[in-house]
């Protein structure tokens, strides 16, 4: 089986591992929590402003790190921002340029630019929020606060950034130079530093195959480990922040508790 | 050691708050009650009764927040069967919130669940903190088996439910 082979075979079966991480270990425990206490909870009265609120305090300010410090925050802000941008722009690039190809966004054009501008501008936050992250995993390794870091999780997302911006250079660095390119921020910087050296015929697709892998490997990793933050935290939070629901379900267990024993009778 | 537990006298609480102050000043929690007092109000005037009910962690035998918890964060003491939360795996994604019946887990100004850990940093012998502190003996702690007589005593009872609380219920 050839490496290519391989690829076509491992990138549906790593999204595979995603779906099924996410069903047991999210989805089916949501389904068993609503399932249990719906009863208790009344959906009819959800406040839209409060869950409003709480997606700007949670998913766009991540507020709740906030008191953990500048430097947590920020790291935790530039991780996400930079990874969900990303993640969009990688979506974008795929349907126009793969899927759904059309003149505008073929290389060289302004689409095409626009997309490298925003891959590599998001892929340069992310990797300076996961620098500032490995960071303090090296600077905290023997202290309390090491048990907070997710250093498995940082590496794995690192070692997907760093080869997509190896690749993108390498692949850049066999082209005649453009100064076009320069869109492409640290991708093109890269390219011209080691130009020298070019081409990078095999290598190129080893740097590129590997970045595919890692980064289809690292979307499974999401739904198994302390990653599947992204998708729960928010979800929950969201459900938390209805004042009226949680009074709800902490009332009607309370009036049932508080029933004297000959009214139950 | 068997499962430890509670008992609690809604007769004899007298909705002080004691308990609630004494379990955040001894846990350090700060504006996070482990252990909050609801208050219901019940008949109309002049039969009014006011009846209190301090809820804890219940460190139920299922525990429904333990099989929600989607990082396996919260795990039960074989030793004690008390439930305990990992801080540092801690998503704080609150659906062990939703998942417990009583509604019991906090989240903390970081984000994180926190909740009563049975006093696990106080000295052998000392009863927990907010059993020390009832003026009124409403509270009692210890182990479902010595728990039992007692409640059997004062008429309670065991609350009931799949996961199982480690309660005794005076009423």
């Amino acid at each position: 089986m050839t490496l290519m082979a391989l690829f076509w075979v491992l990138i549906p079966l790593f999204v595979g591992v995603l779906f099924i991480g996410l069903y047991r270990n999210l989805f089916a425990k949501l389904a068993a929590i609503f399932g249990a206490s719906g009863r208790f909870i009344p959906f009819g009265s959800v406040n839209a402003a409060a869950l409003g609120q709480a997606y700007v305090d949670e998913v766009v300010l991540q507020r709740r790190i906030r008191p953990r410090g500048r430097l947590p925050w920020a790291r935790h802000m530039l991780i996400s921002w930079g990874f969900s941008v990303l993640f969009t722009f990688d979506v974008l690039t795929a349907v126009f340029t793969k899927y759904l190809p059309s003149e505008p966004f073929m290389p060289g054009h302004p689409g095409w630019l626009f997309l490298k501008l925003g891959l590599n501008l998001s892929g340069m936050v992310l990797l300076v929020g996961l620098l500032i992250a490995l960071g303090r995993a090296v600077t905290t390794a023997s202290t309390e606060e090491a048990k907070f870091n997710d250093t498995p999780g940082t590496v794995f997302l690192l070692l997907v950034v760093v080869t997509g911006f190896i690749a993108e250079a390498m692949h850049f660095a066999n082209l005649p130079s453009d100064p076009r390119r320069g869109w492409a921020l640290l991708g093109h910087w890269l390219a011209e530093t080691i130009r020298g050296g070019a081409p990078y015929g095999a290598s190129y697709s080893v740097f590129w195959i590997a970045h595919a892998l890692l980064a289809s490997a690292f979307l499974a990793y999401l739904g198994w480990s302390r990653m599947i933050h992204v998708f729960a935290a928010p979800l929950g939070r969201l459900f938390y922040a209805q004042p009226a629901l949680r009074e709800a379900k902490v009332r009607g267990v309370m009036e049932e508790l508080l029933r004297p024993r000959v009214e139950r009778s | 050691m068997g499962q430890k537990g509670w008992l609690f006298d809604i007769n004899r609480c007298i909705g002080c708050h004691a308990c609630t102050v004494a379990c955040a000043t001894w846990n350090g929690t700060d504006s996070v009650f482990w252990r909050p007092v609801a208050t219901i109000e019940r008949g109309t005037y002049p039969n009014v009764v006011l009846r209190n009910l301090s809820m804890p962690c219940l460190h139920c035998a299922d525990a429904p927040c333990m099989q929600a918890c989607p990082v396996k964060a919260i795990s039960k003491r074989a030793s004690d069967g008390v439930v305990l939360v990992d801080q540092a795996t801690c998503i704080g994604c609150t659906l062990c919130f939703w998942a417990c019946p009583f509604g019991v887990p906090k989240i903390g100004p970081e984000g994180k669940m926190s909740k009563c850990t049975y006093c696990d940093n106080r000295p052998d012998g000392l009863p927990r903190a907010c059993e020390e502190v009832c003026p009124t003996k409403a509270i009692v702690s210890g182990d479902l088996e010595t728990l039992e007589p007692i409640a059997r005593q004062r008429g309670g009872e065991r609350v009931g439910g799949p996961a199982r609380p480690a309660l005794f219920l005076v009423r």
